[in-house]
């Protein structure tokens, strides 16, 4: 649908289709829904707003009467809805779409019935813990379900988990030792790296959901951001302690070129990663010339962001050119 | 399914739509390589406004100094948004001209200077949107058209609100959505600026159906309608649902006619009344209406962008609704839930009287 409309407004933007017989081309492509996928949008749209107001009201019911209720109550709601959820994939089936779904509403209340666990009886556990249980207690669904969006909700747990650890202990011993305080930056970034390179594998082997590129470029963009972290404290630090910081940002760099620029081209992929070259590297150059917003080298600064990002949408527009059939 | 681009080529070409060779992609026209060019030429507009503020103390001092370096900044904007057409650096420039000269200008008209002299907030807003409206035609350009008009609608709305006229520009907001996206593909001689300008706008109008909401008043008595017609003050809480939920009525209505469907065909009064129930959800649910208003209007143009951000509203909305002061949680369960059931039993009833809904085999056998 969106692919075909942003070709068609492409074309008609370059010339090559007439502005006058763009909705004509827009019908043809499939673009604008007929009848049958009118009804089919209006039916799917009244089943899930009825279904998520109705949800929404039952966790309005529950939060009224939550200081009222007793603990048992509590507790047999919270696992009363993971056994009706359950109930439902076993009556759908895994495959299909309503079970999956089911599958992936279990995974949240599994959340909610931790949560309570932990307000009830207060063991004194950590934050960090709860979410690393949470995605533990998920994994059997999440192997099973075949879904993208259990998969990235076990994954952001996992990351979550991660970054209330470092909050709460300022850094793993070994690693702490090692890596300093980027060691949270540096866990994620092999967390979330390893996540990429093994999804990409299974896409070469696997089945039809694991094809789309969305989920694998989300988890994309969260190993850029880490890598850009490291990258700036090595701009803004400088100094030898952050060689590392910026061995780590210049390798994933090199990864990520060597892998979406030569064996899997994604634009999405390159366009994150030309991003983080443009805001590391002016980073680094602010820090190296200017004192302060007064001093007139930040001009140098300025210019210099814009010609790296236009230089980066030139490179990305060439390679463009050179994955079109 | 998407047909591959060669396909749809072929296809258009078949149908006579188009002729020659199928152009090569350009990566300038993707969203993220757009957020990439925007978040650099913020950034260089930051350090340039840093440098500007800092250095210029008689500039500072002066309401005009910066109302007129401002000028001269969205002037350059202008001049490298022409020369920009064809050159990315040149696009970069213009952008982070024009962010400093809107910067610099919102800093004219907010701030106040060493004689003491601000404006009020009204007047200040006021002159801030109808310059920021300015730049969003002037400016060839669509980030900075998406950019300004969305800071258009938004200081637009804190002027009016002041006023008493926040509802208006909610339903103008609203009508303005309609408009630009459902003719999206007839004013192709202007297209690409529509677009940024409807992505603009629609992207502020689930923000500010809350906002608006959230400054009413609560009725002083229960009879009380809210606004007088006497005076300019438009504070009646059923009155923003009327407005959007009219412009999705208008909007449903229009989509039915193109397909097609007579004035008194039961389809069509049946996507009426849904139209309506939905403003009525709206009555209580702020921001309902414009949230369902850019989901129809996106899965009615192929639009993922604006379906999406319709559908991520829907849910931020039903959030906010929790924290609403004016109903009791109690209250509030009663009515999702008795909406929850009128939209299943709405289901139920489309397919009792049309039948069920055709399955994509069936379309494509």
């Amino acid at each position: 649908m969106s692919d075909a409309r942003n070709l068609l407004l492409e074309w008609a933007a370059r010339g090559a289709l007439s502005p006058a017989k763009l909705e004509a081309a827009m019908h043809l492509g499939g673009v604008v829904p007929d009848h049958a996928r009118w009804r089919r949008f209006v039916d799917s749209l009244l089943l899930w707003l009825g279904a998520a107001l109705l949800g929404a009201a039952l966790v309005f019911f529950l939060a009224y009467n939550w200081d009222a209720m007793g603990r048992y109550l509590k507790f047999a709601l919270a696992e009363g809805a993971i056994v009706l959820a359950l109930g439902g994939v076993l009556w759908r089936g895994v495959d299909a779409p309503a079970g999956k779904a089911l599958l992936f509403a279990a995974s949240l209340f599994t959340g909610a019935l931790l949560a309570l666990v932990g307000q009830t009886y207060q063991t004194g556990a950590d934050p960090w813990e709860l979410f690393a249980v949470w995605a533990l207690c998920i994994l059997p669904w999440t192997l099973l379900s075949r879904l993208a969006a259990q998969w990235l909700l076990a994954l952001g747990l996992l990351n979550l988990s991660v970054l209330l650890y470092y909050q709460t202990f300022l850094g793993f011993p070994l690693l702490g030792a090692l890596f300093g305080p980027m060691a949270p930056c540096w866990v994620l970034l092999g967390l979330n790296g390893m996540a990429l390179a093994v999804w990409e594998l299974a896409r070469l082997r696997g089945g039809d959901w694991l094809k789309p590129r969305w989920p694998l470029q989300l988890i994309g963009a969260a190993v850029m951001a880490t890598a850009t972290v490291l990258g700036l404290w090595a701009a803004i630090d400088a100094g030898r302690e952050s060689l590392t910081e910026a061995l780590g940002w210049a390798g994933c760099l090199a990864l990520v070129y060597a892998v979406y620029r030569r064996r899997q081209r994604d634009l999405f992929m390159l366009a994150m990663a030309a991003l983080s070259v443009v805001v590391v590297v002016n980073t680094w150059l602010g820090r190296q010339l200017v004192e302060s917003f007064s001093d007139p080298r930040i001009l140098l600064v300025s210019a210099s962001f814009l010609a790296s990002s236009t230089l980066a949408a030139r490179w990305l527009q060439r390679v463009a050119h050179e994955a079109a059939p | 399914m998407t047909p591959p681009p060669a396909a749809l080529w072929a296809r258009l070409a078949a149908a006579g739509l188009v002729e020659g060779e199928q152009p090569v992609p350009e990566a300038g026209r993707r969203w993220y390589v757009r957020l990439m060019l925007g978040a650099a030429a913020w950034l260089a507009a930051i350090t340039l406004m840093g440098f500007l503020v800092s250095l210029t103390f008689v500039l500072l001092k002066s309401r005009e100094g910066l109302l007129g370096t401002g000028m001269v900044a969205c002037a350059l904007a202008y001049a490298m948004f022409q020369r920009g057409r064809t050159s990315h650096w040149h696009a970069q420039l213009g952008l982070a001209a024009s962010f400093v000269g809107q910067g610099l200008m919102a800093w004219a008209l907010f701030g106040s200077f060493d004689n003491g002299d601000a404006l009020p907030g009204t007047t200040a807003s006021l002159w801030m949107a109808l310059i920021e409206a300015l730049l969003t035609v002037a400016l060839p350009n669509s980030i900075n058209r998406f950019v300004s008009a969305q800071f258009a609608v938004g200081l637009l709305a804190l002027a009016a609100d002041d006023q008493g006229l926040g509802t208006l520009v909610l339903g103008g907001a609203a009508g303005l959505t309609a408009v630009v996206w459902l003719n999206e593909f007839r004013w192709s001689e202007r297209a690409e600026a529509l677009r940024a300008i409807g992505f603009g706008v629609a992207s502020s109008l689930p923000g500010l159906a809350l906002a608006v909401r959230q400054n009413m008043p609560p009725p002083a008595a229960p009879g009380d309608l809210g606004f007088t017609l006497n005076g300019l003050d438009f504070r009646a809480p059923w009155l923003a649902s009327v407005l959007v939920g009219a412009v999705l009525l208008a909007a449903v209505l229009t989509l039915c006619r193109r397909q097609g469907l007579a004035a008194g065909a039961r389809t069509m009064g049946l996507a009426g009344l849904a139209a309506v129930l939905c403003g009525m959800l709206d009555l209580k649910a702020a921001g309902i209406a414009s949230s369902l208003l850019l989901v129809v209007l996106g899965f009615a143009h192929g639009n993922r962008l604006l379906l999406a951000l319709g559908l991520l509203s829907l849910g931020a909305c039903v959030s906010w609704f929790y924290y609403a002061l004016s109903l009791t949680l109690l209250e509030k369960s009663l009515w999702l839930a008795v909406a929850g059931g009128a939209l299943l039993l709405a289901r139920t009833g489309l397919r009792v009287l049309l039948g069920p809904p055709p399955s994509e085999v069936d379309t494509h056998a």
